[in-house]
């Protein structure tokens, strides 16, 4: 005997997928460790993953990965009246000011963080 | 108009998006054993470090010069080179991907190229953080020769060759040895016959150059004369035939540990098949006892009655092939596994002697290995022969990590 068609089958769409919510544009996306304290209070912490895309541009407020004289950073990337400020979220940290013959580069911006509980 | 897109030094770069201290500082890449230069940024080849060259004989140079030393991680450079073939197939409606950093594109219908070219190596390059250069002309021979020109520009590494005048005046700068496909004979033989330059070339006639270098030469004339002969191949052709083999870091004379790298080797070539999702019908293979073509080689050719992807099957082939060519006699410096015969798995057919539902076990089985080892690292989950002794494992004293392909290998920045 056949049995009763599920009542939900005409409803049916695909499972959510974690790789599309969290990679918008696959071949310019990279993922790292967040390594330190700096970023803590926007609640990036240490051991955390995450997940940079490459192909945006930074904009005021923009969590970026950047390289400052040769080291990669996490931090709050701040544009304002001409000047660019690297800033960290952790008074324990200085915000660090770009000056013109820094040797400063944005590496990518910073879209999502993964943290895991256990 | 056909271009031609190759990135720059691509090993180096590859090994520079995660190193921006290697900025401007020389690196060479060494091939697997870590035994030759097959790769060089800038800065390595202004120091005289010739490609091929034994690492050894540069070892005064790499440490008066501090020259960064590599070992290929071919996981790093596979995953770069998808990303950037990924981003020029997106923006181009049909290229043909020609190496791990190469691939010809047709331009049919886009106007402004220089712009577009200008705009797209930018985007390439902020994306993925590696440079290419790229030629643009009438056809392929001409767009690599346009490459080589848009290399040595400092200022975008964009060249467009359009017009008669501007070709011809830079085919006469080109020397012969570098066209694309003349090889070091045929040069030889050219110039001495006086002909040193391409545009020489261009000028003699179809059955002179048919004569002197076959009917692919005469292509090849014409293609440089501007009249389109080699046509883009369209997508991902299917691989014809898969290579693993490796040179030994000591000379190995015992069966027990040639079948450990044989074993190795075939799970490799395997995995490749399933990964294409293709199957083999020959399985080739060899022992060499020298690296260089002298020595004593001998090699067996398996042919299989259903294309396969099996691991077990490729392997215990291979076993049974190894068992008869080995000869304790001889210390063997290189093996490997070749499959060949790549047909689409969708269009393999059992045999009535395959029992159906034994081939979708091992399918099974299959997938979980892979599985297993794209989320561990490679070869964490072995056939129990395959073992893992550094006696035959190539050496690779300065492999970087697989930063794209590896959980653990995640590049770590402080925050």
């Amino acid at each position: 005997m056949a049995g009763f068609p599920s009542p939900a089958e005409d409803f049916t769409e695909l499972s959510i997928n974690l790789d599309k919510l969290l990679v918008n544009n696959p071949p310019s996306t990279f993922m790292a460790y967040a390594e330190g304290e700096s970023m803590i209070n926007m609640g990036i912490h240490h051991g955390d993953i995450i997940i940079i895309d490459r192909s945006l541009n930074p904009k005021d407020k923009d969590i970026i990965v950047a390289i400052l004289e040769g080291e990669f950073l996490i931090k709050q990337f701040s544009n304002t009246e001409n000047q660019i400020k690297l800033i960290p979220h952790n008074s324990k940290y200085p915000i660090i000011d770009i000056k013109e013959n820094s040797n400063f580069q944005v590496w990518g911006v910073v879209v999502h963080s993964i943290r895991s509980y256990r | 108009m056909i271009g031609l897109a190759d990135c720059n030094n691509f090993y180096a770069s590859c090994e520079r998006v995660f190193n921006p201290n290697l900025n401007g500082k020389p690196i060479v890449v060494l091939s697997n054993n870590d035994g030759c230069v097959i790769a060089r940024s800038n800065e390595a080849k202004r120091l005289g470090i010739k490609m091929g060259e034994p690492a050894f004989k540069n070892r005064y140079i790499f440490e008066k010069y501090d020259v960064h030393i590599f070992s290929t991680n071919f996981a790093l450079y596979g995953d770069f080179s998808n990303r950037v073939m990924s981003i020029l197939a997106s923006n181009i409606p049909e290229i043909e991907v020609y190496s791990i950093d190469e691939a010809f594109l047709n331009l049919k219908g886009i106007s402004n190229r220089k712009e577009f070219a200008i705009e797209l190596r930018k985007k390439i390059l902020k994306w993925t953080g590696i440079p290419l250069s790229i030629g643009i002309a009438p056809t392929k021979v001409l767009s690599k020769m346009a490459n080589s020109i848009a290399k040595n520009q400092s200022k975008n590494n964009v060249c467009i060759l359009d017009d008669t005048d501007n070709i011809n005046r830079r085919l006469k700068e080109f020397s012969i040895s570098k066209i694309w496909g003349i090889g070091v004979q045929l040069t030889k033989k050219l110039n001495s016959m006086g002909i040193y330059n391409a545009y020489q070339l261009t000028e003699k006639s179809d059955l002179w150059i048919r004569k002197q270098m076959t009917i692919t030469g005469l292509y090849l004339v014409k293609e440089l004369r501007g009249e389109p002969c080699l046509k883009l191949i369209k997508g991902s052709q299917r691989k014809k035939s898969i290579t693993t083999s490796r040179t030994f870091a000591y000379g190995i004379n015992n069966i027990r540990d040639l079948s450990k790298a044989i074993t190795t080797y075939a799970s490799m070539c395997a995995a490749k098949l399933r990964k294409d999702n293709s199957c083999a019908k020959s399985i080739y293979i060899m022992l060499a006892t020298e690296t260089s073509n002298n020595g004593h080689k001998s090699s067996k050719i398996i042919r299989l009655n259903t294309p396969t992807d099996d691991s077990l099957e490729i392997i215990s082939n291979c076993n049974e092939a190894l068992r008869n060519i080995y000869n304790s006699n001889y210390t063997y410096k290189r093996a490997g596994v070749i499959v060949s015969d790549i047909v689409p798995k969708s269009k393999v057919q059992p045999t009535i002697f395959d029992k159906v539902n034994d081939i979708e076990k091992r399918q099974h089985l299959m997938q979980a290995i892979d599985t297993i080892n794209h989320e561990h690292g490679r070869l964490k989950v072995r056939f129990a022969v395959n073992g893992y002794s550094p006696r035959w494992h190539p050496r690779q004293e300065c492999l970087s990590p697989c930063y794209t392909t590896q959980i653990n290998d995640l590049i770590r920045i402080k925050g």
